[in-house]
């Protein structure tokens, strides 16, 4: 799945995320509600688009939404 | 692997005592600084709505005994035909004794019924129904009652917004019965106990007893206040936990008895709440109407009660008429997980009620 789809997918899951705001280098801690269950949805989306999960600790070493696709790559 | 089949042992009736208080979402929204957004969030995307929840007070073994009393009534059983009772909880009214003794003498069961508990929470009901069935099936017991129950919320810090919106309390009663007929079911049950932080109560035990010291609150990174004696989960583990496990346990299920997504009725999961439910559903490729989560956006997350109370709640009205081919499964603390295949109904008694506080409580 191109970087593309996984950003669709988490500007329809992430609030505060509105279509057409994220970038492959948005930095996603920074985004205005970024918490717990936004991480959460995070994982969710992973899990959706590339059909494997992600630990905790994958997204904890993260910066950029770039940052979280290129785990798919590495799988 | 504990992995069994049973043959003539089969649930004869279930009945379900939710808590006697209903939260909603709103009346909790100060824990969000009364953010929109963010209150939605919780409501389409959590599938938080309304809670049934007990005041200190009440307990456990209350809801338990009220959800006993009914199903006996139901079934006009005398406490006389019961030779076993297994109480389910995490919440029991004492270290000592057991809720299933406390229990056995309020029922008025007779001396020759076998009374103990079983610690675990969200995957205890499988566990129980699978010792409950062994019990049956190797001629010890005629009938056995099975009673599951929890209340969470009483250990849980009011300022806690990760964990204080999702749980909710009830009691349920199970009961086991010897077949005539062949009445085949399939049980597997997991743990994990590396996992065990992701769930718990750090003090109030043995190995750290409650004291002023444990009682001090902390704020976490994002504002949420919780003390030693109060119950952490930490969300993102038990997400991970879930997606991880639950769909080889629900393969290994339908492999191990022959079932297929298809011939399955319903998929009854721990009610833990609509985001975990979704995307489990979507992991087992399942149809979303085959896996109902309504109990949780209605009650909570009510632990070791929310299988039995989802029977009674989503598939109540089909299962007093016909027969159901269910998979039903718990996963959560521990880690522990469990699961089981069978074919369920016509119930005898299959009631769900809420809790009424006796008058004088209210009054004191």
């Amino acid at each position: 799945m191109s970087i593309d789809q996984f950003i669709a997918e988490l500007e329809t899951n992430i609030v505060g995320a509105e279509p057409g705001t994220l970038r492959a280098d948005t930095k996603f801690r920074e985004l205005p509600y970024w918490d717990s269950l936004a991480a959460l949805t995070t994982l969710a989306a992973f899990d959706a688009c590339y059909g494997r999960q992600i630990s905790v600790q994958e997204l904890a070493q993260c910066t950029t939404i770039q940052d979280i696709h290129a785990l798919a790559r590495g799988a | 692997m504990p992995r069994a089949q049973f043959k003539r042992v089969k649930i004869a009736a279930i009945a379900t005592t939710t808590g006697p208080v209903v939260r909603t979402l709103d009346d909790e929204a100060h824990l969000f600084g009364d953010n929109k957004i963010l209150l939605e969030r919780m409501r389409t995307l959590v599938g938080v709505n309304s809670r049934h929840v007990a005041p200190r007070g009440v307990t456990t073994l209350d809801l338990c005994e009220n959800a006993a009393r009914r199903l006996l009534a139901g079934l006009s059983l005398e406490p006389e035909a019961i030779d076993g009772i297994i109480c389910v909880t995490q919440t029991p009214d004492h270290w000592q004794p057991c809720n299933a003794n406390l229990l056995h003498g309020r029922l008025g069961l007779p001396k020759t019924a076998a009374a103990f508990d079983i610690n675990q929470g969200c995957s205890g009901w499988v566990y129980g129904l699978y010792v409950a069935c062994a019990m049956v099936e190797s001629g010890g017991c005629e009938r056995v009652l099975l009673l599951a129950g929890d209340t969470v919320t009483q250990s849980i810090n009011p300022r806690d917004r990760t964990t204080v919106v999702l749980f909710g309390d009830a009691g349920t009663a199970t009961l086991i019965e010897r077949s005539a007929v062949d009445e085949p079911s399939w049980f597997s049950l997991h743990s994990d106990g590396r996992g065990h932080g992701a769930i718990k109560i750090p003090a109030g035990g043995y190995r750290q007893p409650g004291s002023a010291e444990t009682a001090v609150e902390h704020t976490d990174a994002e504002g949420s206040v919780r003390s030693e004696d109060n119950l952490f989960m930490d969300g993102l583990e038990v997400f991970n936990f879930t997606l991880r496990e639950e769909p080889g346990a629900v393969k290994e299920m339908l492999d191990y008895s022959g079932h297929t997504i298809e011939s399955v009725d319903s998929f009854v999961f721990h009610q833990a709440n609509r985001f975990i439910l979704s995307n489990l559903a979507k992991r087992i490729k399942a149809p979303a109407e085959k896996v109902p989560w309504q109990t949780a956006e209605r009650f909570g997350n009510q632990s070791s009660a929310s299988v039995p109370a989802a029977l009674c709640d989503a598939l109540g009205e089909k299962l007093r008429e016909q027969s159901l081919t269910v998979l039903c499964s718990g996963f959560g603390v521990g880690l522990s997980w469990g699961s089981c295949l069978l074919r369920l109904g016509p119930l005898r008694h299959c009631s769900l009620e809420q809790y009424v506080m006796p008058s004088d409580s209210l009054k004191s």
